[in-house]
């Protein structure tokens, strides 16, 4: 009797779960008072809106389990208003610290990315940073390849999928198949940026730069003279890109040559997560 | 103590003829081959997620179960009405209390060590270990939390039905599991007397978030501090005996009718 209990629980837990994502969801409206909710057709979408919305929601959690497991299994600080013998008693067997999975062991944190996927075939930036780690220190640049070419089936408009094809192929060394990914981005980009405005500025300097350094390797300075100059625009306190820019049209020579810049940039991001502050 | 024994021995008895755990372990046993067969993008020789998830699986079957087992006991015999020739007997109510808990409590630690087996089993097919001393600490915290649900669903059970009981352990199980650990975080965005209720959940509910040495398990931590698994012990000892005397406070007055439980 007691596991039917369990199981009307869990069945009713459900229900309120995906209904208070939906609830919870910047696009919600659609559940107010009044609205299109009364028809038997529409009845059937808000049950599916509410289930996707719960999707999103499990994506999500999936995905913030591949951190945790990335940091071995150490949470999120959170400020306390008070210690008590509890806490004290929580925090001695919990583990504790800055640490992180290294070389393949970053494979392990794969699972948790490929689930998020599979609970929201639209979380890209799962997708994204799976393949971010498969091609680097998992040392599994083919199953990188793998996962990009389904977050595209998936995905076929998002920019940040070509963005990280195009990573990807500079990784491998494909000068050409890097420069018509970053193409394929930036035009995405300027049809649909996404809803984060600054992670898209950033996003979109990150393809400008690489876009740029390329156009310089092949020899095209005007071209790149134009990335970099759409770089000052959205951040015009980049002192880098502005000196970069006087030594190309003064000298036509940059200080660094662009591939040394190149492989500067992609050893940067490599390591941003050795930094302390985070 | 013989007759408190008797009495475990009876509700372990029952557990090997109902299919409570039969059930639990084929369901744990079919959610791990699952995850096992699992292409994730095509990469082979991971357990992280494998450990985590299943230690999850198999805390969730033990709870299911705990609750289960225990909630049912004194209802069960009072509907069937064997409660009167039981206490016709040279039988304390505070022997059938703790004897109930008590083989409530083992059938569910025991059944807790089969999934564990299981679990490590899988892991190690799939190329992995876990900590053998981690383990035997995950083991023992995890009795010691079983201990405590245990006494709280027999408390409940004193003057409940078996579903009415149950329900009540389980959101009372899961609300102390869920809400206490995030009280130190949640006070400072609280005021008046949402604060104070807060503060009177934060130390009336059981901790059992102490119990959980999942984390370290999963991922190659060292083992805890014995002294620190000592004290939590020691905690969920004192937990246990405070709903086992609300319950038997319950209890002892308690007048049984014919069919009042049906």
């Amino acid at each position: 009797m007691g596991i039917w209990v369990a199981l009307v629980l869990a069945i009713l837990w459900g229900a309120a779960f995906a209904l208070a994502c939906r609830l919870t969801s910047p696009s919600a409206d659609g559940l107010m008072p009044g609205d299109e909710t009364d028809s038997p057709a529409t009845a059937g979408s808000v049950a599916i809106k509410a289930l996707s919305a719960s999707r999103a929601a499990t994506g999500n959690q999936l995905y913030e389990a591949a951190d945790r497991t990335f940091h071995m299994g150490v949470g999120v600080y959170r400020r306390q208003a008070f210690t008590s013998w509890f806490t004290r008693l929580g925090q001695a067997i919990e583990p504790g610290g800055h640490v992180h999975l290294h070389s393949e062991g970053v494979n392990e944190l794969v699972p948790w990315l490929y689930l998020a996927t599979r609970a929201d075939p639209h979380n890209v930036e799962a997708y994204v940073v799976a393949s971010f780690w498969l091609a680097g220190e998992g040392g599994r640049p083919d199953l990188a390849e793998r996962v990009l070419k389904e977050a595209r089936a998936n995905n076929p408009k998002d920019y940040r999928v070509y963005l990280e094809k195009g990573r990807l192929a500079l990784k491998k060394g494909a000068l050409a198949e890097a420069a018509r990914a970053f193409d394929a981005a930036g035009a995405l980009w300027k049809r649909d940026s996404g809803p984060d405005k600054a992670q898209a500025q950033l996003d979109r300097t990150e393809m400008l730069i690489y876009r740029g350094l390329l156009y310089e390797e092949d020899g095209d300075v005007p071209r790149a003279l134009t990335c970099y100059r759409e770089i000052l625009v959205l951040f015009p306190g980049r002192v880098g890109i502005r000196e970069r820019l006087t030594e190309l049209t003064e000298t036509g020579q940059p200080r660094v040559a662009p591939a040394a810049m190149r492989q500067a940039i992609m050893f940067q991001r490599q390591h941003v997560c050795e930094r302390e502050d985070h | 103590m013989i007759r408190i024994l008797t009495l475990a021995w009876l509700v372990w008895l029952e557990m090997l003829r109902r299919k409570d755990v039969y059930v639990l372990f084929i369901l744990l046993a079919a959610f791990l081959a699952t995850l096992m067969a699992l292409n994730l993008f095509g990469l082979g020789q991971v357990v992280s997620y494998l450990k985590e998830i299943g230690l999850l699986l198999a805390w969730v079957c033990s709870w299911i179960l705990a609750v289960s087992i225990s909630t049912r006991q004194l209802p069960q015999e009072e509907r069937q009405g064997t409660i009167f020739p039981l206490l016709a007997k040279p039988v304390s109510r505070v022997e059938v209390l703790l004897g109930k808990w008590l083989g409530a409590w083992i059938v569910a630690g025991a059944a807790t060590l089969v999934f564990y087996a299981l679990l490590a089993l899988v892991v190690v097919m799939r190329g992995g270990a876990f900590g053998g001393v981690v383990l035997a600490q995950a083991w023992l915290l995890h009795l010691g939390l079983l201990g405590i649900i245990t006494a709280l669903g027999i408390a409940f059970s004193t003057r409940l039905n078996a579903d009415a009981a149950s329900v009540l352990t389980y959101v009372a199980t899961l609300a102390a599991w869920l809400v206490l650990p995030r009280v130190p975080d949640l006070v400072l965005t609280a005021r008046g007397a949402g604060q104070t209720g807060l503060m009177v959940i934060y130390y009336a509910l059981p901790h059992l978030e102490l119990f959980d040495l999942r984390h370290r398990l999963v991922y190659g931590w060292p083992p805890a501090s014995s002294a620190v698994v000592l004290w939590i012990l020691v905690y969920g000892l004192l937990m246990t005996a405070v709903f086992l005397t609300l319950g038997w406070l319950a209890y002892r007055n308690k007048r049984f009718t014919r069919g009042a439980m049906l």
